[in-house]
């Protein structure tokens, strides 16, 4: 019931708030604390840096060239860590091509998802696997057609090359379209989609779900919580002092309102998940006394300025979820 | 001259070690071996998750007539007869990957470069071109590396290492490969020590040492220099302070025996007036003793402060010459009292015997003599307290004049010893810095002296650099030109 999506609540409420008091001073701070957490990809040569910046891109991650204005670092790696990708601390950690991991035991995707648990402890960075190439697969019905030929007359995929140079009926060039598009673990994937009756908008879902872009998104949303989370805090203090200066009661209460405490408190229990720290989101007046005393001790304990002002948020949003539960 | 040098091969070759160390020797007589020794192993090497590993194996079972070893497996001292470096087909060489082959590449001109796991890499080849171009760039020697795809443990199908197994059997049958990788071991060493005779004329490796002594010389000359001017300041100040501070003592101390003895005085008694005098005397002298004690001590605070032995003894304090009160000189006044206290006296006897004589006219002659006797005592009180009042204010002006006394003699005695402290003092601080100046004068020359060595040792090294570079670049160039064709820019 602690909500998810702090920043969007947050912005939502005082955006319909701005409308209601039609306060023209209220749309920059909207607008900054609104801003998209912006991020720079990064990634030696050949790792498939720009296709996983064009994925996220597609995602709705705002993806960022210029590394000054860029909020959160995301370094794109593949197979391996070299000494050069631990030259700045990335954020996070992409490991790209997870589909060309050896089979292992549990396939490509299963010895991936182990190879970033290692990667994740030589950098200590949080690493997720992606296969970059299949989060925006491009389907035309030449390819569909070879995928239905290809259920029937499978091709040689032992490598790359067998499969483009072996006899089949599909020609050589669909072949290597196919391989261009989505690869061998891609390919086989698709047929097997195919042959289940899949349409074209059925395998390319199949293939999004298969690419783990979805845990790679949801992963650069929780690495930028602090920054939404510092954006609204800033917000509320711009927004504390105008009222201050203007004596305008109506934003002063609108700022302590339980809706307000509520957003805020929202935007910092997931800048503290960011950072792995549990947080109970169960209901009921026991559950908010508890998340209460618990969070209001945390903040007295020995953490940074960060977790100390979340703590205090969530604390209070506790105690008014209590309140309104009586 | 490299004519006579083919020629000489030619003639030699049945030792092929030999043949590439004429080469050196014809130019250079007095470097005999490129210091490492050969081994005929192949060295397959690569960075982590290239699957060096998966290689090594298929190649002994493939090869099984070589010995394939990894890095670890080889003494840094010892030259494999080939290197296969291995580097994953997923994404082109990075920086240290190249340092990687660099290094396994020191003493073996047959290097062979290997883009593995091309059975899941669809683009192996540009990345096998990117390598190639990499590498190219990288360093001339380089520029002979021969690149193969391979795929020695697929998931999926047969392993496909023919390609790099015909290769290698190829090359490691070439009778030449012995004395290439001679050659090259020899180009590394004649590189290291052109790189060391370079460095040790630009003076490079005593760089830091010099800067250090330069930084150490002005350290030594400053912290002199601030030393003294500290020292100096601080003992004056301390002087200064001791001077203010007893002088105060010494007044404080007169001050506080004054007030005593005047309360003294006021509360004489006739009995006790004899022994004050003595007493004040004895006072007197016990301030002095404690300024003087005062004195010492301060001053032996300011010594230890400054860490200089404490000032000399001096001679102990003389008493002050104080007079003895005037007690006895008051022959008038003692006449005057007299007169006045009798006639005081015979008054009183008269009132008395009137009174007697008023009261009960039977005891007239009681009454005159309880009234002479009354008038005589009275008279005799009366004198004596005079008397003693007298002594007691005369003794407070002799306290007054004995303090007055002792103060300008403690004060003075104040003035005269911090005077000969400082000059004992400062003569010592004086003679120390000149010891002091002395040992960073030593130092100093001494920084000099090492820095003159080095710089004398940086112009002999670049003489004997002068003297044999020539021959060595030549015979680097001789080198290359066997290995290269064609001396490249070094």
């Amino acid at each position: 019931m602690v909500g998810t999506g702090g920043r969007q609540i947050f912005v939502d409420i005082l955006t319909r708030f701005a409308k209601q008091s039609r306060d023209p001073r209220l749309t920059p701070i909207i607008r900054r604390a609104g801003a998209p957490v912006r991020v720079a990809v990064h990634g030696r040569r050949g790792v498939g840096r720009a296709t996983v910046a064009a994925a996220l891109a597609g995602a709705g991650v705002a993806v960022s060239d210029d590394d000054a204005t860029a909020d959160v670092s995301v370094r794109v790696i593949a197979e391996t860590v070299k000494p050069e990708d631990r030259a700045d601390r990335p954020a996070l950690v992409i490991l790209n091509k997870a589909d060309l991991t050896s089979f292992g035991g549990g396939g490509p995707l299963a010895t991936a998802q182990r190879r970033a648990a290692t990667v994740r402890a030589l950098i200590d960075a949080p690493t997720v696997p992606m296969v970059a190439l299949l989060a925006d697969t491009d389907l035309d019905d030449e390819m569909m057609a070879a995928l239905q030929a290809l259920v029937h007359t499978p091709a040689d995929l032992t490598s790359t090359d067998a499969f483009v140079h072996c006899d089949h009926p599909v020609t050589a060039e669909v072949r290597q379209r196919l391989l261009e598009a989505m690869d061998r673990f891609g390919i086989a994937h698709a047929v097997l989609a195919v042959e289940a009756g899949a349409d074209a908008a059925a395998v390319r879902a199949l293939l999004r779900r298969t690419s783990g872009i979805e845990e790679v998104v949801a992963q650069v949303t929780a690495v930028g919580a602090p920054i939404r989370y510092r954006r609204a805090r800033a917000a509320i203090d711009e927004l504390r002092s105008l009222a201050m200066r203007s004596g305008d009661h109506q934003l002063a209460d609108f700022l302590v309102s339980d809706e307000m405490v509520l957003a805020v408190m929202g935007a910092a229990v997931e800048a503290v998940e960011a950072d792995g720290v549990h947080v109970d989101r169960s209901d009921g007046p026991a559950a908010h006394r508890k998340r209460a005393v618990h969070w209001r001790r945390y903040g007295r304990g020995p953490v940074n300025a960060l977790h100390r002002s979340c703590s205090a948020d969530i604390s209070r949003g506790s105690l008014r979820l209590l309140g309104r539960s009586r | 001259m490299t004519s006579e040098r083919t020629d000489a091969r030619v003639g030699e070759q049945t030792d092929p070690i030999a043949a590439a160390d004429a080469v050196v020797a014809a130019i250079e007589p007095g470097l005999t071996s490129p210091g490492v020794q050969s081994r005929d192993v192949v060295l397959v090497v690569g960075p982590w998750l290239a699957g060096t590993s998966s290689l090594i194996d298929a190649l002994r079972e493939r090869l099984p007539e070589h010995t394939f070893v990894e890095s670890e497996d080889l003494n840094p001292a010892h030259a494999p007869a080939a290197v296969v470096f291995t580097v994953s087909a997923i994404a082109p060489m990075t920086e240290s990957d190249c340092a990687l082959i660099d290094s396994a590449s020191r003493y073996t001109d047959l290097v062979i470069g290997v883009v593995s796991k091309i059975d899941a890499h669809r683009n192996w080849q540009e990345v096998l071109a990117a390598d190639r171009a990499l590498l190219t760039d990288r360093a001339p020697h380089y520029a002979q590396v021969q690149w193969v795809g391979a795929a020695a443990a697929p998931d999926l199908g047969v392993p496909r290492v023919d390609e790099l197994v015909g290769l290698l059997r190829q090359r490691l049958s070439d009778p030449d490969v012995a004395r290439r990788n001679r050659l090259r071991a020899w180009e590394t060493r004649l590189l290291g020590i052109i790189a060391q005779y370079r460095a040790d004329g630009d003076g490079t490796d005593r760089r830091a040492r010099v800067s250090a002594l330069h930084a150490k010389r002005d350290d030594v000359l400053s912290r002199r220099r601030l030393t003294k001017t500290e020292r100096t300041i601080a003992l004056r100040s301390q002087i200064q302070q001791a001077r203010v501070q007893l002088g105060h003592f010494a007044r404080n101390r007169c001050t506080s025996v004054r007030s005593e003895l005047a309360e003294d005085a006021a509360q004489l008694t006739r009995l006790r007036i004899a022994g004050f005098e003595s007493r004040v005397r004895a006072r007197v002298r016990e301030v002095i003793d404690e300024v003087e004690e005062g004195i010492t001590d301060q001053l032996a605070d300011v010594a230890s402060q400054s860490k200089l032995p404490a000032p000399p003894a001096t001679a102990p304090p003389a008493t002050p010459e104080i007079p003895a009160p005037p007690l006895k000189s008051r022959r008038q006044e003692t006449q005057l009292m007299m007169v006045l206290g009798a006639g005081f006296g015979l008054g009183v006897a008269l009132v008395v015997t009137r009174l007697f004589a008023g009261l009960a006219p039977g005891m007239t002659v009681a009454g005159l003599v309880v009234g002479g006797v009354v008038g005589l005592v009275l008279t005799v009180w009366v004198v004596g307290i005079r008397g003693l009042l007298h002594d007691r204010g005369v003794l407070d002006r002799w306290i007054s004049e004995a303090v007055n006394v002792l103060r300008s003699a403690v004060e003075e005695r104040v003035a005269t010893r911090v005077l000969v402290a400082e000059t004992a003092l400062t003569s010592e601080l004086a003679h120390r810095d000149e010891v002091e100046g002395a040992a960073a004068a030593d130092r100093v020359a001494e920084i000099d002296a090492e820095l003159r060595d080095h710089a004398v040792q940086t112009a002999k090294a670049a003489k004997v650099r002068d003297r044999r570079l020539p021959p060595l670049l030549e015979a680097i160039d001789a080198v290359r030109t066997e290995l290269y064709g064609k001396a490249p820019v070094s």
